[in-house]
């Protein structure tokens, strides 16, 4: 079990209010809603109507709720059990609504982008704050591979369109993963992986401009 | 459909294990869902054909579009009608399957994004059996997925995949030859390698290749072997007095150990097989041409087959699949046994519409069951690579004629078929038969003056009741005929004139056609000109 896990369960004991909880989803909800607006940038001006039309953003929000169950499992407390309610029909709303999948104990700390096309299959461990993921993705076992495991996407982490990124792996912070990779490996910091097999094609590069927007530049890291 | 439809259930029990009651089961997984709705489209294609049901179909079919169309706008899980599912079938996830225009065989799964279906020519994938084909694959095309294999996730198939294989990437390539797919497939130990599979009780298979000059085509052929789901057989290769000995025996190398090799003076391909008949232990015989290859299947359903029919078979056939080679060959044994016309021009014009092959039975169909007679006619014909023959019957029959260097697969067939044999065919396309491209039309009048020389042996040697001799009589009148013209064509395009009419007068004689005495006309008033025009009208044929 992660430090991380742990001090959620530390947090699993104290009592929460049903005023808290809904103060902390709100706020939560305004900060993701916050991010997909500036990423898209599209529409009439406001946060709402961004919130509407977002498929991503009804998945997060659904895997918010759907996390909170599972990290704060009270038999006795109503919050609970309303959380436990909205997530088996989120569970459903994922797949029928957005078309993806996104396991319930994913830690996604902060806001990510979740594709807005959905066929995004996720049972990654964590994913860090400020990334991006594109549509027709799958993360989750390597079956064939053999290894148990699962992976963790680190924070600023750009993954393209039909990205399958399977094993126990860590991608690191800032890290690209281009357009139709098949990723089996942990990728360092800041590095460009691409291919399938995929192969690390640039070490020190800043995707910053990448994760600006939701447009696919595909010639930033076909040199070298 | 019950059947497949609880077979399909067991196995997702199976891999979902802690699923909580068959009802949330089948609510949860989205794939058995959409199977539901096939396996209903299925039964219901199957039911039209049985009128009283109709009344039932008029029912059904709403709800089977109604259940279809669901599984298509919910999960986008697109399991068409056109594709052929065997039972314990498992779709993972969801999102993006397209299965159409396709046979998928038992025990498989597939994986969320994945795409299996036919290339734009309309001819689809055949996967066969406990096959696991992970997420984001492509399998289009007619591509053959051999039992057991894997295909990992986000490989796009680009040629065939052997049994056992693990496959990987894009383009996919093998990447491990034995490749144990039961604990990712989750079958139980007994479904996932059935008793008979070890090859204990299944006759041996002695596969039989002559070479002769074919360093370059015989790793292919080889590696088709060895990759074969049938694993009861041994090889013998029989080096026919290669020129090439030296680069032979290198390329042959990686597999000495598994093979019988034997070298002799190049006696014809006749001697060279029936050395290796003389060699060879096995209760059948599969013979295969050093420079054609079989489908991984290949054994496995002839095999089947041959032991399906009581008594056991004694010539088994199939489909072969006859494409152009782009690099000359130097030397070719016969690639058709009969007198039909050579198969180049039309395989020619299919590699220019289709950019592939064409089957053996388009150009020698064969139609009703193959008997002595029928092979005669020709209704049926037997390709060289494709045909596995009982080792007893072969010996019967008397082997190989090793004075006949045309023709002589032809000669053998005809004699084991008139030892009141059974055989069988199978329609399926198990093999592929190179032709090379040159002048053929030479190679087709040996072929066909062979053909006359065994028809003539036959005729005295055999002990043939009045039908079959009258068969046999009609058929050989023909091939004269037929040997005759080409023979006439060849000497007009050569400018001897008199010797095509007397070759043509010859053929009109057997051959009532209208063509053939204009040209006969023609030769006679305006030789020159009547060239000019049967070049240009052959040319353009071909």
């Amino acid at each position: 079990m992660s430090p991380h896990h742990a001090e959620v369960d530390a947090l699993n004991s104290a009592p929460i209010t049903f005023a808290q909880a809904l103060e902390q989803f709100v706020r939560q909800f305004a900060a993701d809603a916050r991010f997909y607006h500036g990423l898209t940038r599209a529409g009439p001006g406001s946060p709402a109507w961004t919130a509407l039309r977002n498929r991503g953003l009804w998945l997060l929000t659904s895997h918010r709720v759907a996390h909170f169950c599972v990290r704060r499992r009270n038999l006795r407390s109503p919050v609970w059990w309303i959380a436990r309610l909205c997530k088996s029909f989120g569970a459903g709303f994922n797949v029928l609504c957005c078309r993806s999948q996104l396991a319930d104990d994913c830690e996604i700390d902060g806001v990510a982008y979740l594709s807005n096309h959905g066929y995004l299959l996720c049972s990654a461990l964590s994913i860090g704050s400020g990334s991006l993921i594109h549509d027709r993705c799958t993360f989750g076992h390597s079956v064939a591979g053999g290894g148990a495991g699962l992976p963790a996407i680190g924070k600023d982490v750009w993954i393209g369109p039909d990205c399958v990124i399977a094993g126990p792996l860590t991608v690191g912070d800032g890290a690209t993963v281009l357009p139709g990779t098949v990723l089996t490996f942990s990728v360092p910091p800041r590095a460009v992986v691409k291919g399938n097999p995929a192969r690390i094609v640039r070490t020190d590069f800043d995707n910053s401009q990448l994760r600006r927007s939701l447009s696919i530049v595909l010639d930033v890291a076909t040199d070298n | 459909m019950t059947t497949a439809f609880i077979a399909d259930v067991r196995r997702c029990a199976d891999i979902d294990q802690g699923h909580n009651g068959l009802l949330r089961l089948f609510a949860d997984s989205y794939g058995l869902q959409a199977l539901l709705a096939y396996r209903l489209g299925r039964y219901l294609l199957r039911a039209g054909r049985r009128y009283y049901l109709w009344p039932l179909l008029l029912v059904c079919w709403p709800i089977y579009y109604v259940l279809s169309r669901c599984a298509r706008v919910a999960y986008d899980i697109r399991l068409e009608l056109s594709a052929d599912i065997g039972p314990g079938f498992y779709v993972g996830h969801f999102g993006a399957i397209r299965v159409r225009r396709c046979r998928i065989g038992a025990n498989c799964s597939i994986g969320q994004l994945t795409t299996i279906s036919a290339a734009a020519d309309g001819r689809g994938p055949v996967i066969g059996d406990r096959v696991w084909i992970g997420a984001h694959t492509q399998i289009v095309g007619p591509h053959r997925v051999g039992s057991d294999a894997t295909v990992g996730a986000g490989s796009v198939v680009q040629g065939d995949i052997p049994a056992r294989a693990l496959c990987l990437g894009n383009p996919a390539r093998l990447v491990r030859h034995n490749y144990n797919n039961r604990r990712i497939l989750r079958l139980r130990e007994a479904v996932a390698y059935p008793d008979h599979a070890d090859g204990h009780d299944l006759p041996l298979v002695s596969v039989i290749i002559p070479a002769y000059k074919a360093e370059a085509y015989i790793h292919e052929t080889l590696e088709s072997v060895f990759c074969q789901t049938y694993h009861n057989f041994e090889v013998i290769l029989i080096n026919d007095g290669s020129p090439d000995t030296e680069e032979f025996e290198r390329a042959i190398a990686p597999y000495r150990d598994r093979i019988v090799y034997i070298r002799q003076e190049n006696r014809g391909p006749s001697a060279a097989r029936n050395a290796g008949i003389h060699r060879a232990r096995g209760e059948y015989l599969a013979f295969l041409d050093s420079d054609d290859a079989w489908y991984p299947t290949c054994l496995a359903a002839q095999v089947e087959l041959a032991l399906s029919r009581q008594p056991r078979c004694d010539l088994v056939y199939s489909d072969v699949l006859v494409y152009l080679d782009s690099q000359e060959r130097r030397y070719r044994i016969s690639s058709t046994s009969g007198s039909h016309p050579s198969p180049e021009p039309a395989v020619r014009r299919a590699a220019k519409s289709r950019g592939g092959g064409i089957r053996y039975s388009d150009i020698c169909p064969s139609l009703g069951p193959a008997t002595f007679e029928s092979l005669l006619r020709e209704d049926c014909q037997a390709p060289t690579s494709c045909t596995m023959v009982r080792r007893q019957a072969a010996i019967s029959a008397g082997l190989f004629d090793e004075n006949l260097r045309r023709a002589e697969d032809y000669d053998l067939w005809l004699r084991i078929a008139h030892r009141a044999s059974n055989m069988a065919y199978a329609r399926e396309v198990l093999g592929k038969n190179r032709v090379v491209p040159g002048s053929l039309s030479h190679d087709n009048l040996k072929m066909l003056e062979g053909v006359v020389d065994v028809l003539r042996k036959l005729s005295t040697s055999l002990d043939l009741s009045a039908s079959e001799r009258s068969v046999l009589q009609n058929k050989l009148a023909a091939a004269e005929a037929q040997v005759e013209l080409e023979r006439g064509k060849a000497s007009l395009l050569d400018g001897k004139y008199d010797q095509a009419l007397a070759s043509l007068r010859a053929a009109g004689s057997l051959l009532a056609n209208t063509k053939l005495r204009l040209a006969q006309l023609g030769l006679k008033f305006a030789p020159r000109l009547t060239r000019a025009i049967v070049g240009a009208w052959l040319t353009g044929k071909r």
